[in-house]
């Protein structure tokens, strides 16, 4: 079986699901590890080959949710705006409104529907319900670019979870009706060979690495066949301060001891050495020249 | 009305990820159980209190000892709250697909059975203090707005729901009585489910409503633990320990948090920077060899330094506690965990003296 590496040529939707090449990334983890700053590295690098890459944001997937989330997409638009990356936002009113006018034929009946208080409701009791409407989206993006490349800043581990698991959850509940041809479709998608690649962001610290650990074990559960690649960020055995600077500091020497004791959780892990800088765009930039991303595709 | 008779102060840790908001909500849950009854109690879906006290969380409710101090535990379960509340009546299979997925972590009922997992606790047991480890940063919020969100869900528009499911079916929905039955249909509701059927299929909107029905009929384990949160966060009794650290950049969101955090007007608002560098680190920089790493190390001090200025105006008061080594898994998580608890002692004196 040929590993044909072709990143440039369409999707062939008959041909072998070998020859697929990864498109979308979908960067996880537990909080504070730095998935946004590897998705966006990474959207850079592939960025310099591609185009058409989009780091892809996603508002709260619940209406009413206080602003803290609204600074975040602005921060990251900002970001990718100096970084010169294509950001694409996702809206969930925008979303779930779009697709019911597509079904009902009718933009102005699809506002109205969405505007009731029921709807709202629906929507804030049932958030799985808005994964399900973001990944479609996303999903259906991707069938329809074949030279569309997509990473998403996705929620934390748990939430992640919840997003992945919606696409197979409401696939079986739509299992009859209007809705079971696009959930089967979407699901097909989804579940193309290597299409969609899992990107777990960890530290060299136990809880993140538990939390890792967890993740790969209930996405195993959920679908063997989903790909999944593990990234373990600010690792401090590449490229740590010389001996003679760490002579003279025992605060990183005790760190960087700890941190080399700590063993990769898979041997297909790709890492990426702390970058000493607290300017996230400085430090977006060093790790979008790491050659290591190639290892993604 | 909630059956709950004493109140006990209520302490939250919340912040972004990655922050440590378990481990002080370990180390402060320790340093009061040597004179107080403790309740620990985590709604993080990811439960990583287990992994420091390593210990399963299968049983949700533990009593547990930890140097030389017990507390009671319990671990956010959300589907086995779910099953208790709704063992007293039937539900079918078919409607339990919905159910599961409400119950879910990040399902929209995860946070309403939090609450009540810890109402009804509260109801057997009695605390002075009750700990809270949160989810991480704006999954929190969904928790506080809880209350706001159980009102909403019993409201008028839902009961609308039933009037036409009941019109339809009389039988499912009986048990809210005939007056219900009688109002008007004029809203447009009908019409609604007419275009909602024709997006999702029938057998979805009925399903949903059904799903909605049966937690309705049970309606008063979720209005109980809307009083008691409403209770315990109008009083003197409630605390927040913002917690953040320099590593991330998240300083806008704890001023968020704390933000958001306002409109609970008895609220003693803290911030708690985590991690924080050891004594003396300036005289170490003075003695790091020039580059990338001295620079970055000085850079790290200087935002300390101004967000523990900065925050001192923000919050009612702020706290520092040290970085400590990153593993959990050896002897020196002991030690990590009495260092902290020698903060919380030394807060307790100066600061919560009269509490």
């Amino acid at each position: 079986m040929a590993l044909v590496k072709n990143l440039t040529a369409p999707l062939n939707k008959s041909s072998d699901r070998n020859h697929v090449s990864s498109r979308f990334f979908l960067f996880t983890g537990k909080g504070g590890v730095g998935k946004t700053v590897c998705a966006l590295s990474f959207a850079k690098y592939l960025t310099q080959q591609h185009q058409n890459t989009f780091l892809i944001t996603l508002s709260p997937n619940r209406f009413k949710r206080l602003n803290t989330s609204s600074s975040e997409h602005t921060y990251v638009a900002k970001l990718c705006n100096n970084l010169k990356i294509k950001h694409l936002h996702l809206d969930l009113k925008e979303c779930i409104t779009s697709y019911v006018a597509h079904k009902l034929n009718s933009t102005i009946l699809a506002k109205w529907i969405v505007d009731t208080k029921f709807f709202t409701s629906l929507i804030e009791i049932l958030p799985s319900f808005s994964d399900l409407i973001y990944l479609g989206k996303i999903l259906h993006e991707l069938d329809q670019h074949p030279d569309h490349y997509y990473v998403l800043d996705a929620p934390a581990t748990g939430h992640a979870l919840a997003f992945i698991e919606s696409i197979y959850t409401y696939h079986k509940i739509f299992s009859i009706g209007p809705l079971h041809k696009d959930t089967l479709h979407l699901k097909n998608i989804f579940t193309t060979a290597h299409l969609v690649k899992m990107c777990l962001v960890y530290q060299p610290q136990d809880f993140a690495i538990t939390e890792v650990q967890e993740l790969a074990k209930q996405i195993w559960l959920i679908d063997p066949h989903l790909t999944i690649q593990h990234i373990l960020n600010t690792d401090l055995s590449i490229a740590p301060p010389e001996e003679e600077f760490l002579s003279h500091s025992p605060y990183w020497k005790k760190i960087v001891k700890e941190q080399t004791k700590q063993k990769p959780i898979h041997d297909q892990t790709i890492s990426f050495p702390l970058i000493p800088s607290l300017i996230t765009e400085e430090v977006i930039h060093t790790l979008s020249q790491q050659p290591q991303w190639q290892k993604m595709l | 009305m909630s059956k709950i008779q004493h109140h006990p102060h209520l302490e939250f840790f919340c912040g972004t990820g990655g922050v440590g908001k378990t481990s002080l909500s370990l180390s402060r849950a320790l340093q009061l159980s040597a004179s107080h009854s403790v309740l620990l109690m985590t709604i993080d879906p990811s439960l990583r209190l287990k992994d420091l006290l390593g210990i399963n969380a299968d049983k949700q409710f533990q009593h547990i000892q930890v140097l030389h101090h017990s507390m009671d535990l319990i671990f956010l379960n959300t589907e086995q709250t779910l099953s208790h509340i709704l063992g007293t009546i039937h539900v079918e299979l078919k409607n339990q697909r919905i159910l599961s997925l409400l119950a879910k972590p990040f399902g929209g009922l995860s946070e309403i059975l939090g609450l009540i997992q810890l109402s009804l606790h509260l109801e057997q047991k009695k605390y002075d203090y009750v700990i809270i480890d949160t989810a991480p940063g704006g999954h929190f919020l969904d928790f506080i707005d809880g209350l706001e969100r159980v009102r909403n869900f019993f409201d008028d528009y839902f009961i609308q729901i039933f009037n036409i499911m009941g019109l339809k079916s009389q039988k499912s929905f009986s048990f809210l009585g005939a007056d219900w039955m009688k109002k008007a249909m004029s809203s447009g509701i009908e019409k609604l489910l007419t275009y909602l059927n024709k997006v999702t299929g029938e057998s979805f909107v009925s399903e949903f409503i059904e799903t909605v029905g049966h937690i309705y009929k049970v309606k008063d384990h979720f209005k109980n633990a809307a009083d008691l949160l409403q209770q315990l966060t109008s009083q003197e009794l409630v605390t927040f320990f913002v917690v953040t650290t320099i590593e991330h950049d998240k300083q806008l969101q704890a001023i968020m948090l704390k933000t958001a955090l306002n409109k609970l007007n008895h609220a003693r608002i803290f911030a708690v920077i985590n991690k924080t560098l050891p004594a003396k680190f300036d005289h170490e920089i003075e003695h790091m060899p020039a580059g990338p790493w001295r620079e970055y190390s000085a850079e790290i001090l200087r935002r300390e330094q101004s967000w523990i200025q900065q925050f001192a105006q923000e919050f009612d008061a702020v706290f520092t506690f040290p970085k400590l080594s990153s593993t959990y898994q050896d002897l020196q998580t002991i030690k990590n965990i009495q260092a902290h608890v020698h903060i919380w002692e030394h807060i307790q004196q100066s600061r919560f003296k009269h509490d």
